[in-house]
């Protein structure tokens, strides 16, 4: 369905761009014949706020990073200055990483038109796994925590050959991969959340916070403050990168954008789609790793489906499609920093247990509408 | 064997009062509770006549089935070691089903398959005020004894299970916060986390919190903050309303979650150490951590193993005796953990299911 539905816009998409290089062709030579030019089509900024909507409407982002400049502007005041302290910042870009390295990792797959609701439980399965390793056979932690991730791999690849060899809609293979892999969370060690053991330097480098109130922002104790955060955006920067440079991100778009004419042309989709699932897995699996380390705990319902979900929001807040055929690593990031500030800026202010839920929702309506509409703005622009 | 009969009747007589972790301990001790007994025949009773292994009391092939809201949730390890132990002892076979994540209608289901299923007792966590009420009276009618565990239906219910074996959580939440409120100073805010607002088996524990404050009439202000579920936001979201309100004069949990993310906000700012009291509910390995460090004031055992022992030692009894042996209510709370006795938790114990191997 999705895959059908998808190709049609594509299909414009490609014929809209031999359009407008037919008519740029035929201004150049009507140019050479007559002596007027004519602009067609483009609209010149003349105004300082068409200048911001050109700026704004040039890159896909932007709405979204509006959204998030908004809410920061409105939880500074509001907490009384509280929201961009050195400790609060390190707080929610700590969230920020977590949903935003499981964002990139739904982003990869919802462009190529499939999801993966399976990621909260291998969230909580390959650090639980890393831990009981470590803790029962001695395996330097690094070791196990490349093991770790290695399992999340598998998973991946175990979700993406169901998906595409059975032609079970990846829905519901993940469903079911979801609850299976919880099981074996909660079976692995009856259910026991395990204190992790602390190996320096690799806990420092990967998440653990060394930052007291009484350090500088600027020294190594207030780097790592950051680094699940740090991690996440050179993920994500790696992943921008690999979307729009590389065959491989082409062809992912590709599958997504348009299946058919992507096998027509030779790209392999059944495979990129499963490679794209073993992405996600590993980035699952990475982001519960630096979470446990984050809290020297192993929990088996460290992920859940609250944690997809999140995620997901993320991505799609962020400018990624739920059709496939087209999304945005770098928006992932920023949607997920919107749902980290949300989280945490509302209870900043003081929202009581019973309504904050109320407002976290209507706020995550509200940043999409508000996203949509800068979006629309931008549409309209032709730019 | 008098002696041993003695035994049994202080055994059951112990139990039906409520009765401390230590006394637990010494029991299964004198019992020779477990597979370690079974196993190795020790003691004297066993060796001297095998096929009377409780005694006295006949091994019976009763089936019971516990049904759960979170089946798969960690601080009913020992309550499942429990349930082991007891059927281990007396014979019995178990199964441990329900809902993972609190959907009554999936524990109705539960309930109804194991009437159908001709189970011999059924032990439910009663956490929706009228929904068991109709599976409870059609297990009773076909002659299978329900017993309530963890948590309760409240005061004045119509439901018919023949006893409550937990914590009474409005009444603990009442007690817990009666215990810090004699710590936090006159006029302090504190800060109420609550996991999901809303569930039968939290939210009396924050009423009696909330209760506490306003019967002690002293001028303590409170938030209530939704902690959410897992680790991670607990953390976060505690962490935030820290940051955002400095001045607080306590954290207080209502689940073992968020009471372990109070804990991790306090040591990473050494807040307990500047003052602010610190507590709330259950033995996470990591609460306990920071208890010995100084981190947590206190918190509070619920003491889990008891919650499948007892319903199924219940159980059991009723069946043997054809109900003249009523169940009756068994108040499992509340012992606190504090840095003075938190030594004697730290250690590995199948009876707060760090570990599954038998205390020898």
């Amino acid at each position: 369905m999705g895959e059908r539905r998808a190709r049609g816009p594509a299909l414009t998409r490609f014929t809209c761009k031999a359009n407008l290089r037919k008519e740029a062709d035929m201004a150049r030579t009507s140019q050479t014949r007559q002596v007027r030019t004519q602009k067609v089509g483009i609209k010149v900024p003349v105004t300082a706020l068409e200048r911001v909507l050109v700026i704004l409407s040039r890159y896909r982002e932007a709405s979204i990073a509006v959204v998030a400049i908004v809410l920061v502007v409105y939880f500074q005041l509001a907490s009384n200055g509280a929201f961009l302290s050195p400790q609060e910042l390190s707080v929610v870009l700590r969230d920020t990483g977590r949903f935003g390295l499981i964002a990139v990792a739904e982003v990869m797959l919802m462009i190529t038109g499939e999801i993966d609701l399976s990621v909260g439980s291998t969230f909580s399965l390959a650090p639980y796994v890393m831990v009981l390793m470590t803790i029962g056979w001695g395996v330097p932690l690094a070791v196990s925590a490349l093991a770790g991730l290695l399992l999340g791999v598998l998973i991946g690849a175990v979700n993406g050959i169901i998906t595409v060899r059975f032609r079970v809609p990846s829905l519901i293979t993940t469903v079911g991969t979801f609850f299976l892999l919880q099981g074996v969370v909660v079976s692995l060690y009856n259910s026991q959340p395990i204190v992790a053991p602390v190996q320096e330097p690799f806990n420092e480098i990967f998440g653990e916070n060394l930052y007291s109130p009484t350090d500088s922002i600027w020294s190594w104790h207030g780097l790592t403050a950051f680094t699940p955060f740090l991690w996440t955006v050179l993920v994500v920067a790696a992943m921008a990168l690999v979307l729009n440079r590389t065959t491989f991100g082409l062809h992912t778009i590709a599958t997504g954008s348009n299946i058919v004419g992507a096998q027509e042309i030779g790209v392999r989709t059944d495979r990129i789609k499963v490679y794209n699932f073993m992405i996600a897995g590993s980035f699952a699996a990475a982001a519960g790793v630096i979470n446990t380390i984050q809290f020297a705990s192993a929990d088996p319902l460290a992920g859940g489906p609250f944690l997809t979900l999140q995620a997901i929001a993320a991505a799609v807040i962020g400018g990624t499609s739920l059709l496939g055929g087209s999304g945005t690593a770098v928006g992932s990031l920023l949607g997920a920093f919107v749902v980290a500030t949300l989280n945490n800026g509302l209870v900043m202010i003081g929202a009581q247990a019973t309504v904050s839920d109320i407002y976290l929702g209507a706020a995550i309506i509200l940043a999409m509408i508000l996203n949509v509409a800068v979006d629309r703005v931008r549409a309209r622009r032709h730019i | 064997m008098d002696n041993e009969i003695q035994d049994q009747v202080d055994f059951a007589q112990n139990i039906s009062i409520a009765i401390s972790r230590r006394k637990a301990f010494a029991m299964a001790a004198k019992l020779g509770l477990g597979s370690a007994a079974l196993a190795g025949g020790v003691g004297t009773a066993m060796a001297a006549n095998p096929p009377e292994a409780a005694g006295g009391l006949p091994k019976k092939n009763y089936k019971f089935v516990y049904v759960n809201h979170v089946t798969t949730n960690e601080f009913f390890t020992p309550t499942i070691y429990g349930i082991q132990d007891a059927c281990a002892f007396f014979g019995c076979s178990y199964q441990w089903t329900g809902s993972q994540n609190s959907v009554v209608s999936e524990m109705v289901n539960a309930m109804q398959t194991a009437i159908a299923g001709k189970a011999d007792g059924i032990a439910v966590c009663l956490i929706d005020a009228t929904a068991f009420d109709a599976p409870t009276v059609n297990a009773l009618a076909a002659g299978i004894p329900v017993i309530g565990y963890n948590a309760d239906v409240p005061a004045g219910s119509p439901n018919k299970r023949l006893c409550y074996v937990g914590q009474p959580l409005y009444q603990s939440g009442y007690n817990i916060a009666t215990r810090w409120l004699k710590l936090v100073p006159k006029g302090g805010h504190v800060m109420l986390s609550i996991p999901s607002p809303g569930t039968l088996n939290l939210q009396p524990r924050l009423d009696g919190y909330i209760q506490a404050i306003k019967d002690k009439g002293s001028p303590v202000t409170y938030d209530v903050v939704n902690s959410s579920v897992d680790q991670a936001t607990e953390i976060s979201r505690i962490e935030s309303y820290y940051l955002s309100h400095k001045d607080v004069a306590g954290l207080f949990g209502t689940g073992g979650g968020d009471t372990y993310a109070c804990g991790f906000v306090s040591a990473k700012y050494g807040l307990a150490k500047k003052g602010v009291i610190v507590a709330g509910y259950d033995l996470y390995p990591q609460t306990l951590g920071y208890i010995k460090a100084g981190d947590m004031t206190f918190t509070t055992d619920q003491q889990p193993y008891l919650q499948g022992f007892v319903p199924l030692l219940q159980m059991y009894l009723y069946k043997l005796s054809g109900g003249a042996v009523a169940p009756a209510d068994t108040n499992t709370s509340l012992a606190y953990v504090t840095k003075d006795n938190v030594d004697l938790y730290l250690g590995k114990s199948r009876f707060e299911g760090s570990t599954s191997a038998e205390p020898t």
